[in-house]
This record gives structure tokens, sequence and C-alpha cells, in this order.
């Protein structure tokens, strides 16, 4: 067990060097740094002495180690829009997005799950159904109309909720947080959904199909046999060897939740990190472009070692396979 | 051969399934009109002589408007209905020519890395997991984000197209690839692939003539559900402003156009393109759903 | 104990109704095994489902009468089935790799199955747990019962399967090729233990096979099967000594459940069995090599 933590820890590293690595040829080689930082009435012999300066002129591979290094002292580089730390850029950002991923996330699976389940235990109900034509629609309406969809109904016919902003946030010592104010709340509400609805269609799905799969199987056929009550049938036996896959695929979409929230954020011009990505890119801020890139691979590793501890925990085949 | 596709699963299916039925309609009126756009379009949005700011924020024409523009006019007075046939025409082409790249080398470099196996296998395999942990839309707009940064400021307006196409490829060659890859490992054990390779076949032809007819089902499935990622994600880029510019309007930039009027009564500028871009996707959506059953009868 | 009485099951389909299994009797006494035994598609299978009321639908039950002592097992509402089910009608699968759910301990399994139909504690049922699984000849089981299935061996499995069908102590057990995929020397001894639980308990045994060999290792009576319909039935050494119909009839090994097959059959009949490949295979084998032909 201990070796499978200490696998996994490994090639952590390594996936975060790798992105490490994608961030720093952005900076190096799209486009010229040096062009970027300085203005045009800067003369060659100052471009060159500041090249010199900065260790552009070093050999590659020493310029990706000060790179990586500096990262970890948490010198993240300067924005060529704003000319600000990005480090303290993306800081002030990380709360909004995470609050956001966070609430979409649990909205996804609290409904995702049981609705799951429900379409997988009883097929041919016409509520299933009903289920799967909305989730099918689901799937092909774009995160975006979702957000016009709903800022259209419940904020401008209905006024009952705000449609852009955080509304009010507390400081707790550097993290605004929205959980605190019932105005917060309420601006979370519309683009928490508008996230949730893919992730949720996608959590059904995916419930419903392992679900299926594993009431097919020989164990549930043999339980049924043996009379063990459907309850215990469906909800001990089935459920746990259902979520044994899908706790890696919800897992995974945390990435998506991430990705998608670039384009919710735009939709409600949420302060997060996605809209200031979508900034960067529109003003080609590449070093911003490069540390969200590294941000976001942070979280999706963290995420990923936590789902792998939570397999440990559910199958016990992966635990130590001591002899019987 | 006509008898035979008659009395096929696929057919017996299809003439059972409702759901496809309508959604093949819509997908062919939808795709058909795009394309005939330029001949049945009664005016042509990117020709400024053709519209007139005279008829602006006309109405659909079942709330007063103007009988010339059945679902109404933009505040540039351009017609909303041949806005969207025009901006789907651009859509479908871009998702279309994006999905075809992504086929061609998820399957070709699928159907390579299964074969050859070894270090290119692996290396294959290495970025197709790194590409499946990004999600599409991020690599599309990291993709675009690089390009600004090396294309020269002006050629990148007539290489949006381009950019915005090879992006959206890039971002979904992976499915691809990994179907064809896992097909091949199952199939290069059977006796009739090991004939043709003792045979002395080529392998190209080997790949070709043998192990690419296998998976020509699973790969119908997720063409047909790529095509409609490829139609979201242009639309979604579209939106965020970062696929196309607002001179050429696809269905994604019309939508962009049209939410400065979501607090206006105009609702038909945003809702027009934003109803006819759904009504596509979820044809074909469940147009690929209807195949993924008839390819999987486990799941019927 | 057990009689059934021409039992019809049919499956309807979009080609019209299938019909798998016509006109079937046989009865089963206590401590009887009965061997059922056909090629693959015979309707084994579909029988043993219809008798412990877990037909796949579309299928089923369109003639016939089920009967399990005085109990009429088709008049049984959905729960009295289902609450009949283990209490008194067992089931052994062919593959003890997945009969056993993963993520639950042997003790697990078995306590929640005792307890499904009899009102005991959970140390009660845990103490008869174990000395089933002593029984059965898993050694130290007071211990073991604590492991989870991974941690066993392919025939320990199967004794486990063998104990979770016995421990509520049913009137008949349906085994569906319980030995098929397990390897020759275990089988044996699996089948040695139906044997003498058949014995000493006095359980009726239906045993689902195509493996002639197991037939004649172990059963009292046997019914042949082909097509749905009964070919033969009768005592095992009258059967197998002078069958009424050729038992070349019955090719073994086409398409029948993967496994090691262990049996008496040999060379001809496996080159015979290729003639009952599906066709389409064929066809797309065909395709495959007409390149160089």
């Amino acid at each position: 067990m201990a070796y499978f933590i200490l696998k996994r820890l490994v090639q952590s590293v390594f996936v975060m060097l790798a992105v490490a690595f994608l961030a720093f040829s952005l900076f190096r080689f799209v486009g010229d740094p040096i062009s970027q930082m300085t203005g045009v009435e800067t003369s060659v012999q100052d471009q060159d002495r500041l090249r010199e300066e900065l260790g552009l002129n070093d050999p590659f591979v020493v310029q990706f180690y000060r790179f990586t290094t500096d990262m970890l002292r948490g010198d993240f580089g300067f924005s060529y829009r704003t000319r600000q730390p990005v480090g303290d850029m993306i800081a002030s950002r990380i709360p909004a997005t995470l609050e956001l991923g966070i609430v979409a996330l649990l909205i996804s699976l609290i409904v995702g799950i049981p609705s799951g389940v429900y379409t997988a235990l009883r097929p041919r109900g016409i509520a299933t159904q009903a289920i799967l034509m909305t989730t099918l629609v689901g799937v092909s309406i774009p995160t975006f109309v979702i957000g016009i969809a709903l800022i259209f109904l419940f904020g401008v016919q209905l006024g009952w909720l705000p449609t852009f902003g955080r509304g009010g946030t507390v400081d707790l010592g550097g993290w605004t947080t929205s959980f605190l104010t019932v105005d917060g709340w309420r601006a979370l509400i519309l683009p928490a959904i508008t996230l949730g609805v893919y992730q949720l269609t996608l959590t059904m799905r995916l419930v419903r199909a392992e679900m299926m799969e594993v009431m097919r199987s020989d164990y549930i056929r043999f339980a049924t046999a043996r009379g063990i009550p459907y309850r215990s049938l469906h909800y001990r036996h089935a459920l746990a060897n259902t979520m044994v896959p899908v706790i890696t695929i919800i897992g995974l979409q945390f990435g998506g939740v991430i990705a998608f929230s670039i384009v919710t954020e735009s939709v409600f011009q949420w302060p997060g990190m996605g809209l200031l990505f979508l900034e960067s890119i529109r003003f080609v801020d590449i070093p911003v472009m490069g540390v969200y890139l590294v941000v976001i691979a942070f979280f999706f590793v963290l995420v990923n070692m936590a789902v792998d501890l939570l397999y440990l925990a559910i199958d016990p085949r992966l635990r130590v396979k001591e002899a019987a | 051969m006509l008898a035979r596709l008659l009395r096929s699963d696929g057919v017996y299916l299809f003439l059972r399934s409702p759901a496809a039925i309508v959604a093949a309609l819509v997908a062919v009126l939808v795709v058909g009109g795009a394309f005939a756009a330029p001949w049945i379009a009664t005016s042509n949005p990117y020709d400024l002589a053709s519209f007139s700011l005279m008829d602006g924020l006309l109405p659909p024409v079942w709330q007063g408007g103007d009988p010339r523009f059945l679902l109404g006019t933009d505040d540039q007075g351009r017609d909303m209905v041949s806005s969207i046939l025009y901006g789907a025409r651009l859509s479908l082409t871009i998702a279309i020519m994006a999905m075809v790249i992504a086929t061609v080398l998820g399957v070709g470099l699928g159907l390579a890395a299964g074969y050859f196996g070894g270090r290119f296998d692996a290396i294959v395999m290495r970025i197709a997991d790194v590409q499946l942990a990004l999600p599409a839309i991020l690599t599309a707009l990291l993709i675009d984000g690089i390009s600004r940064g090396v294309l020269p400021a002006s050629m990148q307006d007539d290489l949006r197209v381009a950019v915005l196409t090879l992006a959206i490829a890039l971002s979904l060659w992976v499915n691809f690839a990994r179907t064809a890859r896992a097909s091949v490992f199952v199939e290069r054990n059977k006796d009739y692939v090991q004939a043709a390779m003792i045979m002395g076949q080529h392998p190209l032809r080997v790949m070709l003539r043998h192990i690419l007819p296998n998976i020509l089902g699973p790969l119908l499935v997720i063409m047909t559900v790529d095509l409609a990622s490829a139609i979201l994600l242009e639309a979604t880029l579209s939106f965020l402003g970062i696929g196309l510019p607002a001179d050429s309007p696809s269905l994604g930039t019309l939508i962009r156009i049209g939410m400065q009027f979501l607090l206006s009564g105009e609702w038909w500028i945003l809702w027009v393109p934003t109803l006819f871009l759904v009504a596509l996707v979820v044809s074909i959506n469940v147009l690929g759903d209807f195949l993924r059953d008839v390819f999987n009868p486990r799941l019927r | 104990m057990l009689t059934v009485e021409n039992l019809t099951v049919q499956f309807p389909g979009r080609h019209g109704t299938f019909t798998a299994v016509e006109d079937v009797s046989l009865s089963i006494a206590p401590g009887e095994i009965h061997g059922l035994v056909g090629e693959s598609g015979a309707g084994k299978s579909t029988i043993g489902a219809a008798i412990i009321g877990l037909l796949q639908p579309p299928g089923f039950v369109a003639g016939g009468t089920l009967h399990l002592g005085d109990t009429d097992l088709r008049s049984l509402t959905p729960t009295q089935a289902h609450a009949m089910r283990g209490a008194r009608i067992s089931m052994i699968f062919q593959d003890p790799q997945t009969s056993l759910n993963p993520l639950m301990t042997i003790d697990d399994q078995l306590i929640e199955t005792i307890q499904a139909h009899e009102n005991v504690s959970s140390s009660e049922a845990r103490t008869r747990a174990v000395d089933l699984l002593e029984e059965i000849g898993i050694e130290n089981a007071a211990k073991r019962i604590k492991a989870y299935p991974h941690q066993f061996s392919g025939g320990m499995r199967q004794r486990v399967v063998i104990a979770l069908a016995l421990c509520t102590n049913p009137e008949l057990i349906i085994a569906d090729e319980p030995t098929t995929a397990l390897d020759v020397a275990v089988q044996s001894q699996v089948l040695d233990l139906i044997r003498r639980l058949a014995q000493t308990r006095d359980i009726g045994f239906l045993l689902i096979t195509h493996d002639i060999g197991v037939i004649a290792q172990i059963t009292d009576n046997v019914t042949v099967l082909r097509g749905g319909k009964v070919m033969e039935t009768g005592p095992t050494d009258k059967v197998l000594k002078a069958p009424e119909h050729p038992l070349h009839a019955i090719p073994d090994g086409c398409g029948a459940p993967a496994g090691p097959q262990a049996g008496p059959l040999s060379g001809p009949r496996q080159r015979q069995a290729r003639h009952c490949r599906p066709r389409r295979e064929i066809r797309r084998r065909c395709r495959g090599l007409a390149a160089w032909r």
C-alpha cells in the first residue's frame, strides 16, 4: 500500500514537471519575452542587457531549472499586461473558482448518482425514459446556453437572482468566501447550476451504465438466487461495486469542471481563474496562461491522489494481498 | 443489396424509434439548409449592400414584423434567417473539417500505435492520456492562445478559420486513437490477421483491409458524437470571443452578439440562433445515441 | 420433491416467438442428483432459471407446472418467490471468480444470506457459517472467513459459493455448470463434495452440464435435452449404456461456456464443433482471408 502511494507520488511529480515544462516552453518560445516586457522606445542595448540579466542567454536546462525552482519558491513572474506578480493575480482568483467548482460538483453528485441508480433499476419505466431524454438534451445544450437561459428566466424575467458577479463575500485571511452571506449564496446559485448540469448528466449516465453492468454480473445474479433482500441487493451489493469505477471518473471530471468554469465565469462575469485565463489568451499574456496551467494541473494531481486513497478504502483487492 | 439493407437491424430499429426519425429529419433539414444557404437565403449577411439599417430590429412575422423577414432582423438590419443559415454553414464547415482531420489523425495514430506497439505506442498513448485529462475546450483555448502569440498580427484574421479548425481537431483525436488502438490489440491476435501477416502482407494492407473494417461501427458512433462536440466547441469558442471575428459570424458569434439584447425586448436576436444551434446538436446526439444502441446490442 | 411437468418457456422477439423449452417434464427426489445435459443453447440453463423464477425478460413460462413439494411455484407472487429463493431453492453458478461480491468479506456474504431467511443474531450466524465452511473442507475457517473472495483460489472459491448456496438449508440446489471453470484436479473434488452433500443432507441437485463425463461420474438420473425438448430421461447408467438416441447428436464444445474443458470427447467431435460456429463469425473470417485467396 505504501508502495502504491509512493508510486502515485512519483507519477504526480512527473506530471507536474511535464506541465511546468509546457508552461516554460510557452513563456520562452511563444513570442519574445523581452519585446513584451519593454516598450518600443527601449534601445536594443537595453534590451540585450535585460536579456542577459534575466538569464535568457543561459543554456536551456539552466533556464528551466531556474523557472521550476522559482515556482517552488512561489515566484511566478510578472504579467505582460498588468505588470503585477502573476502569483498574486491567480491567488486572488482561486477562491472564486474553487467555491464555484465545489458547489457545482456537489450538485452534480447529489442529483446525478441517485437518478443514475433509479434509471438503472427501472430501465423500462416512463420516468426513466423522461430522465434519459432530458439528459441527452442536457449534454447537447452548450454550457453557455444553459447559463443564458438561467439568466433570462431567473434573472431577467422573474428577477429572483443576481445574474453576474459574486455578490457579498467575506475575507477570511486572504480567502474570500461566498459561503458566509445570503447575498453570496444567491449569486452562487445560477453559475453553480450552469456548471453542474453537464457534469450531472455525465455522472448520471455513467452511474446508470455501470449499475446496469453490475446488475447483470454473476455475483448479483447469485445474490438474487440466494434471496438477498432487494434493498441490500441494490444499495449494498450493486451500488458499492458501481462506485468503484465511478469514483475515478468523478476525479477526472474535476478537470472538466475547471475547464467549463471558464465558460461559466465568462457568462456570469464570475471573477475566478477562468475569466483571468480568458483575458490572458485575448491579450496573449503568456506568463498568466502558463501559471494557470500549472495551478490547474496541481489541483488535478491533488484530486487524483484523493481519488486513489478513496479507492484503497473501497476496494479490498487493492490493499495488501496477504494470503488467506 | 437494397432488400438486405431494408431487412437489417439498423433500419428495423430506426423505423421503431420515433426519436431517431425526428432527429434525422431535423439534422438533414438543418445541414441541407446550411449548405444551400447561398441559394435559399434571401440576403447575404456578409455583403453590406444586401441589407439596410432601415430594417433594423424588426420582430418575427407573427409579432407584427415585415413579411420579408420571417424571423425578424438584428440591429444592423440583417435577416435572421439568412444569418443563421450562413452561420450554420460556417459552423458546420469548421466542425466537419475538424472531425475529418481528427478521425484521420486519430485512427492513423491509433492503428499504428496498436500495430507497432513498443516505444511509439507508449509515446502516443502518453500524449493521449495527457489530452484526456485536459478537457477539449482547454486544449482548444491553449492552441488558439499559442497561435495568437506565434502568428504575425497581419495573418491572424485570415487564418482564424484554419486555426479554429485545427484547435478543435487536435482536441478531439484522442477518442479515435484509443478506439482504433484497442481494436488492433483485439484483432491482431485473431487467426485471420495472423494468417494475413504470415502470408507476408504489408502491415499497411493488413491494417486497412483487415483491421479497419472491424471498427467501422464504433468509429461511426464516435464520429457522430464528436461532430456534435466539434459544433459545440466551435460555438463555445466563438461565444467566448476567442474563435471567429464578428464580421464572419458563426452560430456561436451570433449568440454572443445576441447576448447584448438579453435585457432588452429583442429576444429573437438571441434565441433564434440559440434554438437553432441546440436543435442541431440535440438531433445529432440523438442519432449518435441511436447508432450506439445499434452497434452495441447488449445495451438495447 | 421437485416436479416439473410439461414446462414450456418462450421468448417473444421481433421475428416471432422463440420457444426455448418445450414440454419438458422431470422430477427430483430428496438426495437425488439429476443431470441435465445437452448442447449449448438446448435450454438447460433456461429450465434452471424457470424453476428458480429468474428468467431473463422477455422470457416467460408459457405452459406447464412447477411444484416444489406442495408449493406451486408458478402461483407465487414476486415477493413470495424471492423469499423462497435461498430458503428452499438455491443456485450455484459456473464461474467462482465472478460469483462472489468482490467488495464484501466471505463472512459478510454468508451472514447476510443466513439472516435474510432466518431470524438469528449475527454471532449465531457466524458460528453456523464457520461450521459450514469447515464441513465443506475449508481449513482454519474461523480465521479465513474474514477474507475477501480474491484471497481464495478458484477451487476454494467454488467451495465458498457452495457454502453460500447451502447456508440456508435449501431442499433443492440448481448447479449450473459448477465445474466447467475449474481445472481438472479441482473438478472432481467439487463433484465429490456435491455427492456427499446430497447424501448427508438429503438435498436434491439439478446438475446442469454439457459434459458427459460429469454426468457419468455423479448423477443418479439424467435428462438429455436437445433443441428445448427432452430426448431421453432415466437412470444414468441406463441412458449412458443404451442410449435411445445416439449421443453423438450432442456435439461438445460448441460455443460452450469458457474454461478448460475436460471430458471424454476428443478429435472427431472437436472438428464437428466447427460447423456450429455462428455463421456471421465464419463470414467475417472469410472476408479477412479472401484477400489472399
